[in-house]
């Protein structure tokens, strides 16, 4: 009975953090879903009957798939090098998650300063003479990317290589050992052992990207805005919070859509490995 | 080394050291390997067995030296070019694969797929692994787990098996009882074998040679009797099995015969003179294994000696004496019911026959 009562009482922060989310939650959806204390679904019409909210969906959930995409892209390689790594592997992981001490703002502004129309890669064009007119590097799909790509491959490195460390370097010489060449060993042992790292590092960034305000502010075009930036203007210039809420109602129910099954998936494929780990 | 007759090498190491941060894990080792022999290399943690085994396996790349298999430099080609198969010490099946996918692992990844199923089937049926083919890695016991590893590794027919102590493990039973199945595979299939262990009597009763390994060096390379016999070194006398050692100064040394006086005792003994051998008036030692010992006025040799404490095992009895000659363990065969154990305190004679000492280099 001790032991259970002692569960009990670990239980209640976490039971108090979840309780706090939940209403956020619910408050959130009843919002949206009131106009004048009535059942309503006008926020919702009114956003999908508005072209430019459609477009800024797609827009957002494509801006956040590219972002992933490219994440996986250098994170893979980076956390399966660290992970190989035989020297000082803590000093590599400290390089990758220094940018975490930086805050998202700064980071994003020092694209700013690169990318901008006079920063430092138009200044140097222009310096040498590659360009009479700056290039459009920001304010763009591209200056979005890039700085989301910066913001959350830390976090696509960590997830991923939380997995590869538990991955013997044996089991990549046994592969070598039976005739496997490094893409055969690659693809047939490495990819399937590494892929729960993948599918949580995809999740996460996938996630972030989806709701990331900061870095479209700082490097997206005034037209073309993400749904994140969208709200955070509808509440904090417009204080429309209905409105708001429908639109992150929205996002989230868009995200999950993608996320759900991965992680459906990632479960189903963790219970399939370790029944095959063994005790 | 001594006995590279008519038999073919099939795996020579020439001069192979390795040396990680300046330090020399194996060092000027050289080792030849017979075809179809049970080859291991015993030596305690640390010795360079593992190292030198995964430069064979082309895991590690020597520092200097060759390894030349069938005659063939194959010193730096990657491991997937090399036909060589090799047991890990965690075994490392592949847990995303049932026990058929990783028994045939090896011949997709070397794209050998045309009677891929027969073959996979007549591996694991050697194993003895019939009916467990679509079972997880996680879900058969140890002993069926060391068998998939063996299957996996011997299913590409490779020249040479490399087995990195995959028996440590286990409990002792079912360690007893995969030693003999190993023999028995390795009979059956005539593949090479090189096994690494630090355990001298799993080296001693499944091998035909050992290489007897200290500080990244070969101190002996020999058949299991003479390893055990005729010890050359005090490191390989002192690691496999239990030994007295006696000193002493060499009085005389001819071509054949070496005496030595025995320290703390009037006994001259008068040995083989081996390459082992010194110049009049230097110190050696002699090794004598304790159940040569014997008890009573028995031997060529005798001194005067006291019990101090006696261990029972079983079949044998081993009594720890202190001798005029130094401290001596016998161990001799109890038989129920013909006289009691010695006590501590008593006095008894100790002896060894002549064919029973083996000179060391002191």
């Amino acid at each position: 009975m001790p032991k259970f009562s002692r569960s009990v009482l670990l239980l209640a922060p976490s039971a108090l953090l979840m309780g706090v989310f939940l209403i956020g939650l619910i408050g959130l959806i009843t919002s949206s879903l009131s106009i004048d204390g009535q059942l309503d679904l006008g926020h919702y019409t009114a956003i999908l009957n508005r072209p430019d909210y459609v477009e800024m969906l797609g827009r957002t959930l494509r801006i956040a798939a590219l972002t992933t995409f490219f994440s996986v892209l250098l994170g893979f390689p980076t956390a399966y090098y660290v992970a190989r790594y035989r020297g000082n592997r803590n000093f590599l992981l400290l390089l990758i998650i220094f940018p975490w001490l930086v805050s998202i703002v700064v980071r994003s502004y020092g694209w700013v300063v690169i990318l901008g129309p006079r920063g430092l890669i138009n200044g140097f064009a222009s310096w040498v003479g590659l360009a009479d007119r700056p290039m459009k590097l920001m304010y763009n799909d591209f200056g979005v990317i890039l700085g989301l790509v910066h913001v959350l491959l830390p976090f696509m490195i960590i997830a991923i290589l939380s997995v590869m460390l538990q991955i013997p370097r044996s089991m990549e010489e046994a592969s070598m050992s039976l005739g496997g060449r490094p893409a055969h060993s690659f693809r047939t042992v490495v990819l399937p052992l590494a892929l729960p790292g993948i599918l949580t590092g995809i999740t996460l960034v996938y996630l972030m990207a989806t709701g990331a305000i900061v870095t479209p502010l700082l490097l997206g075009g005034l037209g073309d805005t993400m749904l994140g930036t969208e709200i955070f203007q509808e509440v904090m210039h417009f204080f429309d919070y209905p409105k708001a809420a429908a639109l992150a109602t929205v996002l989230l129910i868009t995200a999950l859509g993608v996320v759900l099954p991965i992680q459906i998936f990632e479960r189903w494929l963790v219970r399939r490995l370790s029944d095959g780990a063994g005790q | 080394m001594q006995d590279t007759d008519s038999e073919a090498v099939i795996l020579k190491i020439d001069d192979v050291s390795k040396v990680f941060d300046g330090a020399r894990a194996v060092d000027r080792v050289d080792l030849d390997v017979n075809e179809g022999e049970f080859v291991t290399l015993l030596g305690p943690s640390g010795c360079g067995k593992s190292t030198l085994l995964r430069m064979i396996a082309g895991f590690e790349v020597p520092s200097s030296g060759r390894i030349l298999m069938r005659g063939k430099d194959m010193s730096r080609d990657p491991a997937y070019q090399r036909e060589i198969g090799m047991v890990f010490q965690n075994l490392a099946l592949f847990p995303h694969m049932n026990v058929y996918d990783n028994v045939a692992f090896g011949l997709r990844a070397r794209k050998r797929t045309d009677d891929l199923d027969r073959r996979v089937r007549e591996m694991i049926s050697m194993v003895g692994l019939e009916g467990f083919e679509s079972r997880r890695t996680g879900q058969i016991s140890g002993g069926q787990r060391q068998r998939v590893a063996l299957a996996r590794s011997l299913v590409t027919a490779p020249d040479v098996l490399l087995l990195d102590e995959p028996l440590s493990a286990l409990d002792l039973k079912l360690r007893r009882q995969l030693q003999v199945e190993l023999k028995r595979i390795q009979r059956e299939t005539g593949i090479t074998f090189i096994f690494v262990t630090h355990d001298q009597e799993e080296a001693l009763s499944m091998s035909d040679r050992i290489a007897v390994m200290t500080a990244g060096k070969v101190d002996q390379y020999g058949s299991a009797v003479d390893i055990y016999h005729k010890p050359q070194t005090e490191f390989v006398a002192r690691f496999v099995g239990e030994t007295n050692f006696l000193s002493g100064s060499v009085c005389s040394v001819t071509s054949e015969q070496t005496e030595l006086d025995l320290d703390g005792t009037d006994i001259r003994l008068s040995v083989a003179t081996t390459s082992a051998a010194r110049r009049q008036g230097e110190r050696m030692s002699v090794s004598i294994r304790p159940e040569h010992v014997l008890l009573g006025a028995r031997g060529e040799y005798s001194v005067p000696a006291r019990v101090v404490s006696h261990s029972f095992s079983g079949a044998t009895i081993t009594y720890a004496l202190d001798s005029a000659a130094g401290p001596l363990l016998a161990q001799v065969p109890f038989q129920p019911g013909r006289g009691h154990p010695l006590l501590p305190g008593e006095t008894v004679s100790a002896g060894w026959p002549n064919d029973a000492i083996t000179l060391i280099p002191a």
